[in-house]
């Protein structure tokens, strides 16, 4: 009986026990869950509140900020949209597909109106695809590099601009900062930037002169950030049967060009800075930039293909030819830019031919 | 213009004109005239105040050390150049300073520095700005002790229309331009979308 006994108060025992068990399972399940309950809940609300701080520091940027954060966003956001740009009287429609991989940036832009032209991009290399499957490929020059890092952290200064948000907008049904960059003196321009609100990413873009007459519009009219974007996309849909393809160089210095000449711009407008520190004889070719607009210098001996001496004008972008005897040699300089032409004029008249670069 | 009107337009610039000076101005029937007049006043109130971003940086220091040099040659032989050298920004104070200069120089200064001023209120400096050419002025000759200045105003010359070769030349340019702007600028696309849009010339 005793045995019984202790079978039976044992099986007791052990039903309790197993009972006990079971429970405690099911405790530590319950835990279990409400403990992953707990951490999923904390994680969404540690979620929802730096969103929401995110927002509150945004809310907070300053203009210069805003620039940053607009400057971070060109570079480093996928996106593919669709834009019209005008210039003065020229207006295009334009897709634009850009991708930011393993620190690559590459972006395919295709005209959209007319006979389909493209611009593939891929870091600094440029190749222009035209109508006529004529390949263009810049010709990667010395101060392209170098100018990029300088760009890279090149604010414009208040004394040069006023920098200013305007207000909250929205355009493509997105909410906008719009920010006013206003030239402070008659050698820039002035610009009106809408950023998106969420990314930074430039959605419209006005420039205009001193006048308040507006030279050039940018404007998405559709956009869209997608997490991945596939090769095909960067592709040229254009290139097909390529009949020509040509590599342009960067400066078209003569070969008789002696070896250690150099130039110099006598005048720089106020607040612009020589961006190509690296820069080595031969290669004359100069860009200056005052951390929003910029303009390039070219001294090339005078050929019979030359820009007719003057300025040119399409939009806000501006080319002055000025012709310049020295040394018994006729050379050519050219001031490109989106810089008013009176300003490009004094700077391409004041290009001098400096002693020799020194090693 | 009549002298009444024009002092309507000062009073009515400093906010003292009556109803009489009003209706003076409102009532001329050369409206272009009193514009004309109107800005110039405008102008030389900038000038005075030295609030004109817009002519600021024109140097006049030559064509006034040109004109005492000239004047010179007559009768102030003691005046150093140094003194002579007179910056546009601070002509007005400095000929004031210059206190060695006899009678005759300050004259051929204030005749020089007024005819400057009276070309600008004839109507040259109301171009728009952008249009407008650097300052080249000099003094040509001298008469009498008084300056005779010749001044003109260069304007770039603008190519209204472009051949097709010539814009094909200005899209080479135009793109080796974007190829030093695209990386790490705040111009994002815009330096490749002027390159496309102008593709239907080409390169």
């Amino acid at each position: 009986m005793q045995s019984f006994d202790f079978t039976v108060k044992n099986s007791r025992v052990l039903e309790s026990y197993k009972v006990a068990t079971f429970k405690g399972e099911r405790y530590g399940c319950t835990l279990s869950l409400l403990f992953t309950i707990a951490t999923l809940c904390l994680a969404l609300y540690s979620s929802l509140i730096s969103a929401e701080i995110s927002m509150v520091e945004d809310k907070h940027l300053s203009a210069q900020q805003w620039l940053k954060k607009m400057q971070a966003a060109e570079g480093k956001e996928n996106y593919r949209g669709t834009f019209v740009f005008m210039r003065g009287p020229i207006s295009s429609t334009m897709s634009v597909v850009h991708r930011y991989q393993q620190g690559v940036e590459q972006e395919r832009l295709k005209q959209l109106d007319g006979a389909m032209g493209e611009i593939i991009r891929t870091g600094t290399e440029v190749m222009c695809v035209f109508p006529d499957r004529k390949v263009v490929q810049i010709e990667q020059s010395p101060t392209s590099k170098s100018a990029a890092s300088i760009f890279a952290n090149f604010m414009p200064e208040q004394s040069e601009y006023d920098v200013s948000i305007l207000g909250v907008d929205r355009m493509i049904e997105r909410s906008c900062i719009k920010l006013g960059i206003t030239a402070m003196d008659n050698d820039r321009y002035s610009y009106r930037l809408w950023l998106d609100q969420a990314t930074g990413l430039l959605l419209k873009s006005t420039m205009l002169n001193a006048k308040g007459e507006e030279l050039e519009r940018f404007q998405y009219t559709q956009v869209e950030f997608p997490e991945r974007i596939i090769d095909q996309e960067l592709q040229a849909m254009n290139q097909g049967e390529v009949i020509t393809h040509e590599v342009m160089p960067a400066i078209k210095a003569e070969i008789s060009w002696p070896d250690k000449m150099m130039w110099e711009a006598g005048w720089t407008p106020k607040g612009y800075m020589k961006v190509n520190g690296a820069f080595k004889s031969g290669k004359n070719v100069m860009v200056f930039s005052d951390g929003l607009a910029s303009y390039s210098v070219f001294v090339e001996a005078l050929k019979n293909d030359a820009m007719p001496e003057g300025a040119s004008q399409v939009g806000a972008t501006i080319a002055y030819s000025h012709q310049k005897h020295y040394d018994e040699q006729q050379y050519n300089i050219t001031v490109i830019g989106e810089i008013p032409a009176m300003t490009a004029m004094k700077i391409a008249e004041s290009v001098q031919a400096v002693s020799a670069y020194k090693e | 213009m009549d002298k009444h009107l024009k002092e309507s337009l000062s009073a009515l610039m400093d906010e003292e004109a009556n109803e009489l000076e009003l209706q003076r101005i409102l009532s001329t029937e050369d409206k272009n005239e009193i514009n004309a007049c109107w800005t110039s006043y405008h102008l030389v109130r900038d000038v005075l105040r030295q609030s004109n971003s817009e002519i600021e940086h024109i140097d006049v220091s030559n064509v006034v050390s040109a004109a005492l040099e000239a004047d010179e040659q007559f009768d102030a032989p003691n005046i150093s150049t140094e003194n002579r050298r007179v910056e546009s920004t601070a002509i007005k104070s400095r000929a004031v300073k210059s206190t060695s200069y006899n009678m005759r120089n300050l004259s051929a200064l204030a005749a020089s520095i007024a005819f400057i001023f009276a070309i600008f209120w004839q109507g040259e400096v109301n171009l728009p700005f952008e249009q407008q050419g650097p300052i080249v002025a000099g003094l040509n000759a001298e008469q009498g002790g008084f300056q005779e200045a010749s001044i003109s105003v260069r304007q770039p010359k603008m190519h209204d229309t472009m051949s097709v070769e010539h814009a094909r030349q200005f899209n080479q340019y135009l793109l080796r331009h974007a190829e030093h702007s695209i990386r790490g600028t705040r111009s994002g696309l815009m330096p490749l979308a002027r390159v496309a849009s102008v593709n239907s010339v080409g390169i």
